[in-house]
C-alpha cells in the first residue's frame, strides 16, 4: 500500500485535483451551511466527488493498461497481494479525503457557526457522513477501476457516467428505473428531503436499511473487482467465495429492510366520539410492544383491566392501527370502528371487572420510524379512555402500566415509567410515554437533538408568555406542566398534567394552548 | 528441464497454438517467428499469464496446472511491454516487485536489488524515476525485475525492439551471461538476436512450433538455395517479379546490382552458390510451412 501512496504523491496531476476539490469544498460549500442539520443538503457536492473518485479509479486502470502492468503482475507469485494492497490503498485514500472533509466540517461548525456539538451530535455526523460520503467514495473508486479494467475504452467513460447516475439520488429524480430499485441503488441519503422537516427523529440517522444497502454495494463492488482481475478470479478460494457473494447480493435486497422511509399522510385530530359509551374506568395496562425497525411499523398486545357499569364501551384508537384480535375475558367479541373510535358490546352479564385483550399492528403510524418512535401519552396509539383521549389535560387519570418493550436501544429510551431488566417498564402515570430517538435534556426541557437548544428555549418562553397572557385575560390560574418535550410528533402540541409535547414547527401556538390547557374549543 | 507436452491454446473458436511439444535444458533458446506466429501466447502460457487449453507444462518437478504459485517463484518474465510504475524510482520498483515475489526480508531485498542493478548496469540510476529512464534502461530494469529472485526459467519477449545498436549488443551479452545458470527463452522476430545469442532455436508459424537443437540445422535448410550474382538494373527489376525468387540483399556498384538471392533453382546462368545464413534458413523454413 505504501508503494501505491508513493505513486499517488509522485503524480501531481491527481493529488492537485483532489486538493483543489477539497479547497473548493471547504471555501465554498461550507459557507452555505447554517448548522449541522444542513449536512444532507451537500448531496450535489458529494455527487461531484463521487464522480471524481469514479474517474480516478478508471484513470488508475487506464494507466495500468498503458504501462502493461497487469501482464507482469499476473506472472508474480504474490500477484493477489498487489490487488489486495490496491484495495487497501483505496480504503485509505477514500478515508484520507473523507477525514479532511469531516475535520474541516466539524471545525467550521464548531468555530465558525458556533454549533453546540455534543458527543451525540458528533456521533450522528460521523455515522451519517461515513455511510453517505466515505462509502460512496470507496465504491466509486473500486467500480471505476473494475469497469475500466473490464472494458478499457473511451466508451467506458459514458458507462461510468451512467453508473454514477444510477448510484446517485439523481436516478430517483429522472425515474429511469422502477422506484422499487432506487433505494437499493442509491448510495446516499434517500430520505433527507422528508426527514429535514417531517420525520425529524430520523434526520441524519442511518437506519438498518441504509446499512444493508451500503453493505450490499460494497460487497457488489468488491465482487466485481475480484471477478474482473483474472489473477484473483482464478484463486481456488474464489470458487467458494464468489457463489457466496452472489448469494449475498441476491438475498440482501430480498430479505433486508429498505432504507427508504415512506412519506405517509400524517394523522388528523381526534374527532368527537360517535359512540358516547364511556361509563367505565381503566385500572391498568399490561402491554408488549414490538418495534420491527422498518418504516412506520409497530405492533403490540395489550391487556386492559377495566371496571364497567355498562355493556357498551368505547375507546379511542387511531384508525391507522389495525386490530388483529379483540377479546373480553378470553372470549372474542364483535366490535365496530368509526374513524379513530372503537365500540364494543360486552357479553350480557359482563358488567363488573374484566380484561380487554387486544392485538394490534400498524404499518402506517407516522410517529414510528425505522430507528425511532415517539409514543406520546396524550395520543390514542393505545386504547385510551374517551374522556382522557379528548382532553388529556382536564380528564387525566393515572393508570398502572407494565410494559415489555421489544426495541433496539432500550437504554436510550426516554420514558415516564421505571425501567426494569429485559426491556420492562412499569409505573403509574397518565399514559405511557415512550420516546426512542436522540434527545438531550437541559433543566425542564427535553429536546430532540435535531432541534437546537435555542429553538427549544424560545418555544418554552413563547408558551410561558401565552399562558401568562391568557391567565390574565381569563383570570385563570393554569399552571404549565413541569416538563416540556420538543418532539417531532405530528400532533404538534399536546399536554397532560405532567408534560407538554410540542414541535418547533410554525403553528398557531395560542390557539393550541387555549384548546389544550384552557380547554377552550 | 522444461517440458511442454501437447500444449494447445484456444481463444474462443480460434486455436492459436497447436499441439506443442518441447523439452529443453539450461542455456538460451531462441523462439523465432513472424508476427502473429504465437510466440507471445506461448511465452504468456509459460509465464502463467494464460492457462493452456490442453497439455501440460513442467519445470523439473513443478507442474503449472497444480502448482502455479510455485511455478511463478521459478519464473522470471520480461514481457514485450515491460510492466513498470513510472512514478516510482528504479529501486522502489524493484523493491515492490521483490515483495510481490515473496522476498519478505528487507535486508535480502536490498542486497538483491543492488546486485541486479549492478548486473544490468543501472547502479547509478537507483533513485531515478522510471519515467526519466531511456528505452534501453527500461528494458534493463525489466530484466532486473525478472532475475531478482534467481529464476530457473527466464522468459524474454522481443527485448531488443526499440533499442539502439549499442544497447542491443549490451543486452545480448547480458542474456548470454544469464543463460549460464538457467533456461532462457528469447522470443524475437529478429534473426540477428538469435544468431548472436542462442545455441538452439524454436521456429514458430501460425501456432505450430519446430525445435532445432542447433542453429546450423536451420542454416542447412537454405543450403544450395542461396546465390550471389551481379546484374544490370533492368535485370534487377525483373528479378523482383520472378516467382520462386527472393532478393535477400541488393547493393548498387558501378551501374550494376550485386544481389544475394534465395531460390531453389539457379536463378541466373552466372549466379554462384554461397553459404547461407540463419536468416536465409529461417526464410526457407517459413516458405516451406
Amino acid at each position: 500500500m505504501r508503494k501505491e501512496w508513493k505513486q499517488f504523491w509522485a503524480q501531481p496531476q491527481y493529488w492537485t485535483l483532489f486538493v483543489a476539490a477539497e479547497l473548493i469544498f471547504v471555501l465554498v460549500t461550507l459557507r452555505l451551511l447554517e448548522g449541522w442539520q444542513d449536512i444532507p443538503g451537500m448531496i450535489f457536492f458529494i455527487m461531484a466527488f463521487n464522480l471524481l473518485f469514479l474517474l480516478y479509479g478508471a484513470e488508475q486502470a487506464r494507466l495500468e493498461t498503458k504501462y502493461h502492468t497487469p501482464e507482469l503482475v499476473s506472472s508474480l507469485p504474490y500477484a493477489a497481494r498487489y490487488y489486495g494492497s490496491k484495495l487497501l490503498f483505496w480504503v485509505s485514500h477514500a478515508a484520507l479525503w473523507y477525514a479532511i472533509f469531516l475535520g474541516s466540517l466539524l471545525v467550521f461548525l464548531k468555530f465558525q457557526l458556533h454549533n453546540e456539538l455534543s458527543i451525540a451530535i458528533v456521533k450522528i455526523v460521523i455515522s451519517y457522513t461515513f455511510y453517505n460520503w466515505f462509502v460512496p467514495f470507496l465504491v466509486s473508486m473500486i467500480l471505476g477501476y473494475a469497469l475500466f479494467t473490464l472494458w478499457p475504452s473511451l466508451v467506458t467513460y459514458a458507462v461510468l457516467v451512467a453508473v454514477w447516475i444510477l448510484l446517485s439520488p439523481y436516478n430517483h429524480y429522472v425515474q429511469l428505473l422502477p422506484s422499487q430499485l432506487f433505494p437499493w441503488l442509491a448510495v446516499s441519503d434517500v430520505n433527507f428531503s422528508i426527514t429535514q422537516h417531517i420525520y425529524v427523529t430520523e434526520h441524519m440517522i442511518v437506519n438498518d436499511g441504509a446499512r444493508w444497502q451500503r453493505g450490499l454495494v460494497v460487497i457488489t463492488a468488491v465482487a466485481v473487482y475480484m471477478l474482473v482481475i483474472p489473477v484473483i478470479r482464478k484463486l481456488k478460494v474464489m470458487r467458494v467465495l464468489i457463489p457466496l457473494l452472489i448469494i449475498g447480493i441476491v438475498l440482501i435486497p430480498l430479505l433486508a429492510p429498505n432504507q427508504q422511509i415512506s412519506d405517509i399522510s400524517r394523522g388528523t385530530a381526534l374527532e368527537s366520539n360517535p359512540y358516547q359509551s364511556n361509563d367505565y374506568e381503566i385500572e391498568a395496562y399490561k402491554m408488549e410492544i414490538r418495534h420491527p425497525r422498518h418504516d412506520h411499523a409497530f405492533s403490540y398486545t395489550a391487556e386492559v383491566s377495566i371496571s364497567t357499569k355498562s355493556n357498551e364501551i368505547s375507546f379511542a384508537l387511531w384508525g391507522t392501527i389495525h386490530i388483529d384480535s379483540l377479546s373480553w375475558n378470553g372470549k372474542q367479541i364483535p366490535y365496530t370502528r368509526s374513524g379513530n373510535w372503537v365500540s364494543l358490546s360486552l357479553p350480557k352479564g359482563s358488567p363488573g371487572e374484566g380484561t380487554l385483550h387486544l392485538e394490534t399492528s400498524s404499518e402506517a403510524y407516522s410517529d414510528v420510524n425505522p430507528t425511532s418512535f415517539e409514543l406520546l401519552p396524550t395520543l390514542p396509539w393505545y386504547p385510551m379512555h374517551p374522556d382522557e383521549a379528548l382532553d388529556p389535560m382536564g380528564h387525566a387519570k393515572k393508570e398502572r402500566y407494565e410494559i415489555k418493550l421489544n426495541a433496539k436501544g432500550f437504554g436510550g429510551l426516554v420514558t415516564n415509567l421505571t425501567k426494569g431488566p429485559g426491556g420492562t417498564l412499569s409505573g403509574e402515570t397518565y399514559g405511557p410515554m415512550l420516546l426512542k430517538a436522540r434527545y438531550e435534556r437541559k433543566g425542564s426541557i427535553v429536546r430532540l437533538v435535531q432541534y437546537s437548544q435555542r429553538t427549544a428555549d424560545q418555544k418554552w418562553q413563547s408558551i410561558s408568555k401565552i399562558v401568562d397572557k391568557l391567565n390574565k385575560q381569563m383570570k385563570a390560574d393554569v399552571k404549565l406542566p413541569q416538563q416540556m418535550y420538543v418532539v417531532s410528533s405530528w400532533s404538534l402540541f399536546s399536554a397532560n398534567p405532567d408534560a407538554i409535547f410540542v414541535t418547533p414547527l410554525q403553528i398557531s401556538l395560542e390557539e393550541k394552548i387555549r384548546q389544550t390547557l384552557f380547554r377552550q374549543l | 528441464m522444461l517440458q511442454l507436452t501437447g500444449i494447445t491454446k484456444r481463444f474462443g473458436r480460434r486455436e492459436v497454438l497447436h499441439e506443442i511439444n518441447l523439452s529443453v535444458g539450461k542455456g538460451i533458446i531462441g523462439l523465432l517467428g513472424p508476427n502473429g506466429a504465437g510466440k507471445t501466447t506461448l511465452l504468456r502460457l509459460l509465464a502463467t499469464v494464460y492457462e493452456p487449453t490442453s497439455g501440460s507444462i513442467r519445470l523439473n518437478e513443478i507442474t503449472w496446472s497444480n502448482q502455479v504459485e510455485e511455478a511463478r517463484k521459478r519464473i522470471g518474465y520480461l514481457p514485450q511491454h515491460v510492466g513498470l510504475f513510472p512514478a516510482l524510482t528504479s529501486y522502489e520498483y524493484l523493491d515492490y516487485i521483490a515483495i510481490l515475489r515473496g522476498i519478505s526480508s528487507g535486508k535480502e531485498r536490498r542486497e538483491r536489488i543492488e546486485r541486479v542493478l549492478r548486473e544490468v548496469n543501472l547502479e547509478n540510476q537507483t533513485t531515478t524515476r522510471i519515467r526519466r529512464l531511456s528505452g534501453g534502461m527500461k528494458q534493463r530494469l525489466g530484466i532486473a525485475q525478472a532475475i531478482i529472485h534467481d529464476p530457473e526459467l527466464l522468459l524474454v519477449d522481443e527485448p531488443t525492439a526499440g533499442l539502439d545498436p549499442e544497447e542491443r549488443l549490451r543486452f545480448r551479452g547480458l542474456l548470454r551471461r544469464l543463460a549460464e545458470e538457467r533456461i532462457v527463452i528469447l522470443s524475437t522476430h529478429i534473426t540477428e538476436d538469435v544468431s548472436m545469442t542462442c545455441d538452439r532455436v524454436c521456429m514458430m508459424k501460425q501456432g505450430s512450433l519446430q525445435y532445432f537443437p542447433s542453429l546450423s540445422d536451420v542454416v542447412k535448410l537454405a543450403s544450395g538455395k542461396v546465390w550471389t550474382v551481379s546484374v544490370p538494373v533492368e535485370e534487377y527489376h525483373r528479378a523482383g517479379e520472378r516467382q520462386g525468387l527472393q532478393i535477400i540483399h541488393a547493393a548498387e556498384m558501378d551501374g550494376m546490382f550485386r544481389l544475394r538471392l534465395l531460390s531453389a533453382e539457379k536463378p541466373f546462368p552466372d549466379a554462384l552458390p554461397t553459404e547461407p545464413t540463419l536468416e536465409e534458413g529461417y526464410m526457407t523454413w517459413l516458405k516451406a510451412h
